[in-house]
């Protein structure tokens, strides 16, 4: 289909509508003043990777973020939101306290992201107009975390099991008579 | 804790599927259904079921034996019953020209029906007593002789025990 | 600005094809929550020892429909102080989910709408959506049941999501695949293929495990902590009415079915019939239409256990709860993970 001259392909439509919704609400999680909605709308983000790794033909990666970061992470968020704040106190509001330090951090991460993903390996196949027309299966993602990348997969685990011990020990209450 | 882990697994498999069980015997045809299907198959009402206070008809007299003596009027702790008493000259003849209960307000506690001195004061042995409107709820002498049925013969003697009883 | 007819066909084709596909699921959604609020009532009634529904329509079948009916007319209530907008969002996220996931359902040979090859991450990504859909309903009510709702809500679902992939990790491993139409192609022939009665005890414990689990998951009975009417008034959706509670309680039976879809598809053979002779000698539209048979009694059996057990055994206590997840289905999950990856990887490649 031509629209105003432009050829324009459905998986173009679909990834400026996906894009549209992942940075619209990633704005909205920073704008909104209630901290409760701004949650919600970091889940409405995630999901939006979710289905630009859909179209990029990554069906696992997609679910998997669904699970991991819809499912878990903004839930988690919300909970550390209800326990962080009075029960039943509505005015849940965020304010950005500091604008000018806070564009220059997300400025810094911002071009350190995009230099490494310019300069990886995997840019250039992506990079081919349309569609990428292998599709990344189960197979192959298992393949590359157990083989050329098992010393960063297992690093990662090694990672989040610190972060699990250090969890309980700070939760673990205090007992009388222990050191 | 560690021994009383183990004892609870097991614990767990042994008395879930005996709960599942006991269920599963209610289920099947072992236990029919309780239910009356009320509006087709009536309930049988105990013998001595308490109903809302009728006055039944005698069948010597055609009528009810009340002597209009006011006495269930007094005592009904709502004050629900009206007797206004015809004016006859031979005062063996008393009889009520007017008997009203207004049974919305009626508490059931059988006062009136124990007081009566001529016994006639009965439960009646219907519970159907909805209606559209509270007019409906307010029972002349005619309705109460209606819903009373006929009043059983019955010797003084009997109603000198029950009132024994009854004390 | 030129059309291209052919493609622009194609397109209005595959659109009308998805359509058609949606309000099928969403009648056999409707249809299924029906029958299974029925035969929940029939079912604790007789165990009760009293008749159930029976007067609405012949046997009462028509009972449900006429408690829709009344349902869909009630007053709409948004609570003074209520989040409005995510009030009202809140039934769509939980039941949106709900109704998805049916996408990857085999329901039949060549009946499933799109049979993903990643069926049964899919299943359980969707599904963890619907958790932050009754957190903010319970958050958008500004009522402390429902928080208190919610929040169990949170725990609940997140402690047994764990188990639920542990348990779903067992036949995928068996079959090789995570797409569901393997998996119960893996499992043709008799009652023999069928998982359940293979790979003595690791899937016996995983059917068992995603049992218990996908109860709490689905909020059903012995785990409906998150509405529990005797200390929550009705949890999560106490402040909701009207079509957004039917939207609610919709989500509710679809994922009970779901769950009983699952351990189908995953255990019991599918839409496989138990024996050979049964059907499996049909080929084309003749074994679709029987396999669609066969999938259906067999969820209606699941179904029937599930209300079995909702009618049995009473609610457990939050802390055990937690502690059956926590302490026992995650740890027994991952040991038989481990056995199971083990038997997978040095007997039955080899
Ligand atoms: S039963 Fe009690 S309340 Fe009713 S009319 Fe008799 S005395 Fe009054
Ligand atoms: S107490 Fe008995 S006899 Fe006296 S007025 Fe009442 S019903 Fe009639």
């Amino acid at each position: 289909m031509a629209i105003l001259g432009f050829e324009i392909t459905g998986y173009q439509i679909a990834f400026v509508v996906l894009a549209g919704i992942t940075l619209g609400s990633a704005a909205l999680v920073v704008l909104m003043p209630n901290i409760m909605r701004a949650a919600l709308f970091l889940g409405l983000t995630l999901l939006g990777v979710a289905g630009l790794y859909v179209l990029m033909n990554a069906a696992f990666l997609a679910a998997v973020q669904v699970m991991i970061y819809v499912g878990a992470v903004t839930t988690m968020i919300i909970l550390a939101i209800f326990l962080s704040h009075r029960l039943m106190q509505v005015g849940f509001a965020q304010a950005i306290h500091n604008p000018v330090f806070a564009f220059a951090a997300a400025g810094v991460m911002f071009i350190f992201l995009f230099i490494t993903v310019a300069n990886s390996l995997w840019v250039r196949d992506i990079c081919a107009p349309g569609p990428a027309n292998t599709d990344v299966g189960v197979h192959a993602v298992a393949n590359a975390l157990l083989q050329p990348y098992v010393f960063p997969f297992e690093l990662a685990s090694v990672v989040l099991l610190v972060a699990l011990v250090g969890a309980v020990v700070i939760a673990k209450e205090d007992r009388p008579g222990e050191p | 804790m560690k021994k009383g882990l183990l004892k609870d697994i097991i614990n767990a498999f042994v008395s879930l599927p005996k709960g599942l069980w006991v269920t599963a015997k209610n289920w099947s045809f072992l236990r029919p259904s309780v239910t009356q299907l009320y509006p087709e198959e009536k309930p049988t009402l105990p013998e001595r079921y308490r109903g809302m206070p009728t006055l039944p008809v005698d069948p010597t007299l055609g009528r009810t034996p009340c002597i209009a003596c006011g006495a269930c009027a007094r005592i009904c702790p709502e004050h629900i019953i009206t007797v206004v008493p015809e004016k006859v000259s031979d005062p063996k003849d008393r009889r009520p020209a007017e008997f009203v209960i207004d049974i919305s307000r009626c508490m059931w506690c059988g006062l009136c029906m124990e007081v009566c001195p001529k016994n006639c004061l009965k439960p009646a042995r219907t519970f159907e007593l909805a209606c559209y409107d509270r007019q409906g709820m307010i029972y002349k002498l005619e309705d109460l002789m209606r819903l009373g049925g006929t009043l059983e013969p019955q010797p003084e003697e009997t109603k000198e025990s029950e009132g024994a009883h009854a004390g | 600005m030129q059309i291209d007819t052919a493609q622009l066909t194609a397109l209005a084709i595959e659109i009308a094809k998805i359509l058609a596909a949606a309000v099928c699921i969403l009648v056999f959604i409707l249809l299924v929550v029906l029958y299974v609020v029925l035969k929940l009532r029939w079912v604790i009634a007789r165990i009760q020892s009293r008749l159930g529904p029976n007067r609405t329509g012949p046997w009462g079948v028509l009972q449900t429909v006429a408690d829709a009916i009344k349902l869909f007319q009630k007053e709409d209530i948004i609570p003074r102080g209520a989040d409005r907008w995510l009030f009202t969002i809140a039934p769509a996220i939980v039941f949106i989910p709900a109704y998805v996931v049916y996408v990857v359902i085999p329901f039949g040979k060549g009946l499933t709408v799109r049979p993903l090859d990643v069926g049964v991450v899919y299943v359980t990504a969707i599904s963890s959506i619907s958790i932050i859909g009754i957190i903010t309903a319970g958050w958008a009510s500004n009522n402390k049941w429902s928080l208190l709702g919610a929040f169990r809500a949170a725990s609940q679902l997140i402690a047994f999501e764990v188990p639920v992939i542990l348990a779903m990790c067992i036949p995928v491993l068996l079959s090789g695949s995570l797409n569901l139409d393997v998996i119960v192609q893996k499992q043709a022939g008799s009652i023999r293929d069928w998982n359940l009665f293979n790979a003595f005890p690791m899937c016996q414990i995983a059917c068992l495990m995603l049992l218990i689990a996908g109860l709490a998951e689905a909020n059903t009975t012995p785990f409906d902590l998150m509405e529990a009417e005797s200390e929550l008034v009705a949890g999560f959706n106490t402040e909701y009415s009207g079509m957004k509670f039917a939207l609610f309680f919709l989500a509710e039976f679809a994922e009970a079915f779901t769950l009983s879809a699952l351990l189908v598809t995953l255990f019991l053979g599918g839409y496989n019939p138990p024996v050979h002779f049964l059907g499996g000698g049909l080929t084309g539209y003749w074994f679709s239409l029987v396999s669609l048979v066969w999938f259906l009694v067999k969820c209606w059996l699941v179904v029937v256990l599930i209300l079995w057990i909702r009618s049995t055994f009473p609610r457990v206590r939050i802390d055990q709860l937690m502690n059956l997840s926590w302490k026992g289905l995650v740890p027994v999950g991952l040991a038989n993970l481990l056995v199971t990856g083990a038997y997978v990887g040095l007997w039955v490649a080899r």
